[in-house]
């Protein structure tokens, strides 16, 4: 029957059924037929057990049960009790009706023959005390035509089976074991066409309207994974669309009951989850804490489907009551999220309260048996919730589109303003650009020009160092200088004497002397011309000093080049100290053979270890002056040694040594122990990088505070 | 009279000589010649009051000629020899100097054998 899906109507038709029970009487008077017909409720009788006399109609039946087949199953537990049995009725029909042809219309749970005054007008299944022979029915209401006969007695028997082992399940729906409604055979028609037509066409709207809506939102999902409520509320119009497929499916003839209540069992279990999923759905989309509430619902979901196997008539009342209790929270989440002004929330609400107001309406429909009416109102409150949730969203997406649009115009007004933002950059970075450029070339003709002055101050400052060891030396080289004069110009002038004396032995003819005076001039001019060369020597020598190196190598005699800077430093030294004083010593391999050096630029090296061997004793000897114990005896002395294929020249002096916190800076340019104004911290540097870089040389030091240091020269023979 | 010459150079003998040749012949000078401080001292110690005069040159190795100076100034006995200095330094430091350590007279290289044979001649006087 239509009303079957109705679940708020259980409720009802439980308490009008139990209101209006009557089981007294065991005729059915049957006077008119009213427009919506005649239900034969009342004066059946029931016997278990099987016997083809008992569809006659003088049979006794007074010591059968009565009963009301329009009941359910549950609620005629001697029919559950019984695998088979028999229900009969006795219609008194008024003699308006004799012989007419009436519309039956007919419910079905179980196998059933039906008999009219003793003869089977209608089987449905196959009837039988055996399960595996037995074929069980399910359907509402099956349209027969009847002719009655012309006794005023009439009697209707139905051979009805429903083996133990069929499953039965009570839902929300109502399903009589058997109800037969007379009517009016023009007017069932008509009622039975509206009825059917209405019935698919709401079912079609219902199918139609979940399935596209469903695809719809689980799409959205699929694109707008973070959007969750798209799932549970696609996954709730899936379950809406399987639900009502699955209950049309178990109301579709032929179908045994077994299969009726399983598809049924699926059809609530759909529900269940459909709505579940729809609340769920709705926490997610307003973003609320799920509340002690929720999961009382969830618990309450869970909890109906079992109850459906253990208590028929609870299982009922307690689904009933499960999607107002839905509702209630799905309300009461949207009074909530209208009055935090969450957009587009009355929607939801209207639909809530719509939903609330039609769920009142049919209980009061259902009342006054306004049954239709009440399907109706039902079968559009089933799609309310999806029209809700349509509304709700094309809102979303309505409000989103406009938004997207304003910021698509924020976002095109924006980027104008960034490009003009970054062509006024270029701009500038070009123009900074240019400056930095003109910046660069400014400071690296600067560089450069700082780099020239750099260049010409080392020049400069070696050229001052030059002039300090040539300072040192003057002293020592104008004595040098006047020792051969004093020679040159004595022995010429005795040379003039003596050719004054030659010429008067010459006049005496004294042959003999005047053999003598010769060799005398002779042996003078010698010595003349040998002070002369060494006068030279000695200014060649000076100027070679000062000179800077010719960069060429010549085949150099060490020994003789260390014997002259020694002998120069030491004059200098003397020249300028008086007091100074100082044993020289020293030990020539006489095996050297000539090497290739920069004679001028090694020259500067050893004078240059020498002035600071002299400047150590020196200072040493100044320091113990006075101081008791050994006497002091300052010494320095040059070696040189050939060692396989290489030179060694040692400097080496008896002063007080480098202090071991100097000693590796001694070669850095511009260092100096010496008194300010004294010396340039230069000498050492030169030296170094005349012996490594000019020749491929070492130059080491060994030192010992207080005893004395050795400068090594080694140069590659 | 007799003199010593004290210079490192070795050539300082021959024009020694070869100037006084004539004083030499004719006997009124005897020369000595020694070639270090050291060597003059040694000398003096072998021939006690021989020499009269001594003439030196500053700049030498070893000890140099104004510690032989200040030497025999100090050390030596009274009455202490002539000693004339002769050195290629002429500046006033080094004068001032020997002048100090009481030396007779001041000759600057090269020298003048003219006017040091008239000192010689006045010293003898």
């Amino acid at each position: 029957m239509k009303y079957s899906r109705f679940i708020y109507l259980f409720l009802l038709l439980s308490a009008l059924q139990a209101a209006s029970q009557d089981t007294t009487s065991g005729i059915f008077q049957l006077k008119n037929i009213p427009e919506n017909g005649v239900t034969l409720n009342k004066g059946w009788k029931f016997s278990p057990g099987d016997n083809p006399d008992w569809s006659v109609q003088n049979y006794n039946d007074d010591n059968w049960i009565s009963i009301d087949p329009t009941k359910e199953l549950h609620h005629s537990p001697e029919v559950r009790k019984s695998n088979i049995g028999w229900f009969r009725l006795k219609l008194q029909i008024d003699s308006s009706l004799l012989g007419k042809t009436l519309a039956f219309i007919v419910s079905n749970l179980g196998a059933s023959e039906i008999y009219l005054n003793g003869q089977l007008i209608y089987k449905f299944g196959i009837v039988s005390s055996e399960y595996r022979e037995e074929q069980t029915r399910f359907f509402s209401n099956q349209l027969l035509s009847l002719k009655l006969n012309n006794q005023v007695s009439q009697i209707i028997a139905v051979r009805h089976s429903f083996n133990k082992k069929n499953l039965y399940l009570k839902f929300t729906s109502h399903r009589p074991i058997i109800q037969i409604v007379l009517k009016e055979i023009n007017q069932a028609f008509a009622d039975h066409i509206k009825d059917n037509s209405f019935d698919s066409t709401l079912r079609s709207i219902q199918v139609s309207f979940y399935l596209p809506l469903g695809f719809l939102l689980l799409f959205l999902f699929f694109s707008f994974s973070m959007r969750r409520e798209y799932l549970y509320t696609g996954v709730f119009c899936f379950c809406m669309f399987g639900a009502i497929l699955m209950h049309i499916l178990a109301l579709s003839e032929p179908t045994t009951v077994s299969r009726s209540n399983y598809l049924l069992l699926v059809t609530q279990v759909l529900y269940i989850v459909g709505a579940l999923s729809f609340i769920n759905g709705i926490y997610i989309l307003y973003n609320r804490k799920k509340s002690w509430f929720y999961y009382l619902i969830i618990l309450y979901g869970l909890i109906s489907l079992p109850l459906f196997f253990i208590s028929y008539d609870v299982s009922g009342l307690f689904n009933a009551c499960f999607f107002p209790v839905i509702n209630f929270e799905f309300l009461r989440l949207n009074v909530q999220m209208v009055r935090r002004g969450r957009k587009g929330a009355w929607i939801l609400l209207l639909t809530s309260l719509l939903l609330l107001v039609s769920l009142l309406c049919m209980v009061l429909l259902s009342f006054r048996g306004e049954f239709e009416t009440s399907t109706f109102l039902q079968a559009i409150s089933f799609i309310v919730p999806g029209i809700g949730l349509s509304f709700f969203y094309a809102g979303e997406f309505a409000r989103t589109g406009s938004a997207l649009r304003l910021r698509a115009i924020e976002v095109e007004e924006l980027s104008k303003e960034m490009i003009a933002k970054e062509i006024e950059k270029q701009q500038i970075l070009g123009s900074q650009n240019e400056t930095l450029e003109k910046q660069v070339v400014e400071r690296t003709s600067e560089l450069r020009k700082s780099l020239s002055d750099l260049k010409e101050a080392e020049e400069q400052l070696i050229q001052r160092e030059k002039m300090a060891s040539l300072g040192e030396l003057t002293a020592g080289i104008a004595h040098e200088i006047q020792n051969p004069l004093n020679f040159v110009n004595n022995f010429s002038e005795i040379n003039t004497e003596l050719i004054d004396e030659l010429e008067q032995e010459v006049d005496k003819g004294d042959l003999d002397q005047v053999k003598a005076i010769t060799k005398d001039i002779k042996e003078n001019e010698q010595k003349i011309n040998h002070h002369g060369k060494r006068a030279d020597a000695i200014v060649k020598g000076m100027l070679q000093h000062s000179r800077s190196s010719s960069g060429v190598k010549e085949p150099t005699d060490i020994n003789v080049l260390c014997d002259e800077y020694l002998r120069l430093s030491y004059h200098g030294l003397r020249a300028k100290d008086k007091l100074f004083n100082a044993t020289m010593k020293t030990d020539f391999d006489k095996s050297l053979e000539r090497i290739s050096v920069l004679p001028q630029d090694l020259g500067r090296v050893i004078l240059n270890l020498l002035t600071n061997a002299f400047y150590a004793v020196n200072e040493k000897k100044h320091a113990s002056t006075g101081s008791a114990g050994q006497p002091y005896e300052p010494t320095v002395s040059v070696s040189t040694k050939k060692m396989g294929d290489k030179v060694e020249i040692r400097v080496s002096d008896n002063g007080n040594g480098i202090p071991q916190k100097v000693l590796d800076k001694i070669f850095q340019p511009f260092f100096t122990t010496k008194p300010t104004g004294q010396g340039t911290g230069l000498g050492l540097s030169l030296s170094y990088d005349i012996i490594i870089k000019g020749h491929g040389g070492e130059l080491k030091v060994e030192t010992k505070e207080g005893e004395g240091t050795n400068f090594i020269i080694i140069l590659p023979a | 009279m007799k003199v010593l010459v004290v210079d490192d150079e070795k050539d300082v003998q021959v024009l020694f000589e070869q100037r006084f040749r004539k004083e030499i012949k004719s006997g009124e000078m005897e020369l000595f010649f020694a070639f270090s401080g050291e060597d003059a001292l040694e000398y003096m110690k072998d021939h006690r009051q021989e020499a009269v005069l001594i003439l030196s040159d500053i700049n030498m190795p070893g000890m140099s000629g104004l510690e032989l100076l200040k030497y025999i100034k100090e050390k030596y006995e009274k009455p202490s020899p002539v000693v004339m200095m002769i050195t290629a330094y002429g500046d006033a430091e080094n004068y001032s100097e020997a002048m100090k350590l009481g030396a007779d007279d001041f000759l600057t290289k090269p020298v003048d054998f003219v006017s040091l044979k008239e000192k010689l001649k006045a010293k003898l006087l």
